[in-house]
């Protein structure tokens, strides 16, 4: 009787076990839940994959795009404003030059997908695709 | 029956740590059956009675009453070692389920062991051998009475359960009798259950959730118990973000490093579990000169979970652990501005890095508050230098206000290891040190 009690008590722990405690960042459809707020381009990424799965549709890309361009435009600003002391230049230098670099490859990417929204091209969208994937593997390193 | 090759070893051991009781407990069976003589499989269900979580040690223990009668001396000591564990870890389920596997000791053995333990100093101890009273009938004379009159509401709640379990006699009464004349409320709703042929089982069989003002009470309690632990990890699955709220408000009660320990081993969350053991030691290791302590911290949260949601504190964390990591002034303040031009690049990156429930958003705040005010510092000035310590004296005073813990301390180790950085280089250059 004890055993048949602890199978079910142990049978209901692993059941609450098979959820996460927190939801993922992406719903089923690759959609970036933050999207509402706060969109990125690890956001757009997941949303690029969904649709070359035709799980997310064109017009939800589009979205993305129209989000990250300001976006990407105020980040340059930001960065544009942060005036380093010439004593300080050897330390910084390669952090800023990393994230100008990061920026000219963003905005490559939305070339791409302006390409891929415009002719519905598979190339462009793979072009994208691989840039991300790039982007992410540097970016995890540098920032 | 011998564990043939590494696939029959490992399919095992797929199999001892299945979801499905109908996988798992043959596997426990099949491996108490060769633990008998195969050390193979002997050192495997050490392994898993040793385990860290909570579940696969009952499984073990499952195992080892097949075990017993093959190995009885080995399997009684490990029995009795565990119950020496629970003076100092108490956790009366295992506890339970440890005089349980007592009856599976050949002959008088098991009986004996409970005997000795009827008179434990530990009333933890003394309850699960009341409780297990009822597994061997013949008790001497008196041992039931004797059990009745304990000054423990444990030992005497335990009884009832063995006695609801002995058959109707003469000892058995005179023990209600003793029972019932005590006024306890809780025992004689236990007694009450005894007249009652059938118990309905409770509709939810989860623990219940604690509410705010009993995680509070929980939170100054030296000693939580294992059942308040599990209620309150019910209510953080139930609502995680105002769980968390709750527990972090709780963070400067005496109890919330006992209850953080306890909860981060039986969270079934991995995530949520390595939240608490990182909180736990920030609480326990802020003493330590500020860049062990972050690192041991970071190495805390690294070494147990990989989880997405605790992704902002271990980004918070590691920069953290970078705005320490200089010598002199400018070295903290080009922390500073390498600081500014990331948050530029993860703000058009992925912005959710910088936030989430595992993280109090006011501890990004004010670390980009820091890393501001170090970038007005404009040179190696003993002004520059004087005027810079002052700005972080007031920047302490202001977050320690409004930042809560343990995102402060964190913020407080940074402050610190600042602090004495410049002391010294303002001594270097008053001392004529520094051109």
């Amino acid at each position: 009787m004890i055993l048949n009690a602890l199978s079910s008590i142990l049978k209901e722990a692993e059941s609450s076990r098979a959820g996460t405690f927190f939801p993922m960042g992406f719903s089923e459809r690759g959609v970036c839940e933050e999207m509402m707020t706060e969109p990125g381009f690890a956001c757009l990424s997941a949303a690029l994959r969904g649709t070359r799965k035709g799980e997310v549709d064109l017009q939800t890309v589009a979205w993305y795009q129209d989000a990250l361009i300001p976006k990407l435009e105020q980040s340059r600003k930001q960065l544009g404003k942060i005036v380093v002391p010439a004593s300080l230049t050897a330390g910084v230098s390669p952090t800023v030059r990393s994230a100008e670099l990061l920026f000219d490859r963003l905005q490559n990417v939305l070339e791409h997908v302006e390409d891929f929204l415009h002719d519905e091209c598979g190339e462009s969208l793979d072009k994208a695709i691989s840039l991300l994937d790039v982007l992410q593997e540097q970016f995890g390193r540098v920032f | 029956m011998l564990l043939r090759d590494a696939s029959e070893r490992d399919s095992l051991y797929r199999d001892l740590r299945e979801q499905d009781p109908d996988i798992w407990e043959p596997a426990c069976h099949r491996l108490g059956e060769m633990a008998a003589a195969d050390k193979v499989a002997y050192r495997v269900l050490c392994d898993l009675l040793l385990s860290s979580a909570p579940e696969l040690r009952l499984r073990g223990l499952v195992a080892l009453r097949i075990l017993a009668p093959a190995k009885p001396v080995e399997v009684g000591r490990f029995l009795t070692d565990r119950v020496a564990e629970a003076r100092v870890q108490y956790d009366p389920v295992l506890l339970d389920v440890t005089f349980f596997a007592f009856t599976a000791l050949p002959k008088q053995a098991g009986k004996d062991l409970v005997a000795g333990y009827l008179t434990d100093p530990h009333e933890g101890i003394r309850a699960a051998a009341a409780a297990a009273l009822c597994f061997w009938p013949d008790w001497p004379t008196g041992t039931l009475e004797k059990m009745a009159g304990d000054s423990s509401l444990d030992v005497r709640a335990g009884l009832i359960t063995a006695l609801a379990e002995l058959e109707d006699s003469t000892e058995r009464s005179r023990a209600l009798e003793i029972l019932k004349r005590s006024n306890e409320p809780l025992l004689e709703e236990l007694l009450g259950e005894l007249d009652q042929d059938t118990l309905a089982f409770p509709p939810e069989p989860a623990p219940l959730a604690l509410d705010h003002i009993q995680i509070n009470q929980l939170l100054h309690s030296p000693r939580p118990t294992p059942v308040d632990i599990a209620r309150l990890e019910q209510a953080l699955s139930q609502d995680p973000e105002r769980g968390l709220t709750l527990v972090r408000d709780g963070l400067d009660a005496p109890g919330s490093t006992a209850v953080l320990q306890q909860l981060s081993d039986l969270c079934r969350d991995n995530g949520l579990g390595t939240l608490f053991r990182t909180w736990g030691g920030v609480l326990r290791l802020r003493y330590l000169p500020a860049k062990e302590f972050l690192l041991s911290v970071l190495g805390i949260l690294e070494g147990h979970s990989q989880d997405e949601f605790l992704r902002p504190l271990r980004e918070f964390l590691k920069a953290s652990v970078q705005a320490v990591d200089g010598e002199t002034t400018l070295d903290l303040v080009a922390w500073c501005y390498n600081r500014q031009v990331g948050n530029a690049a993860v703000a058009v990156w992925s912005p959710g890095l910088r936030s989430g429930p595992a993280l109090a958003k006011e501890a990004q705040e004010w670390l980009d508050a820091l890393a501001r005010t170090g970038a007005e510092f404009e040179g190696a000035s003993l002004f520059q230098l004087s005027n810079l310590k002052t700005e972080l004296t007031r920047l302490t005073g202001r977050f320690q206000s409004s930042c809560p813990r343990p995102e402060r301390d964190i913020l407080q180790a940074v402050v610190n290891e600042w602090q004495r950085v410049l002391d010294r280089d303002i001594e270097q250059m008053m001392g004529g040190e520094v051109a």
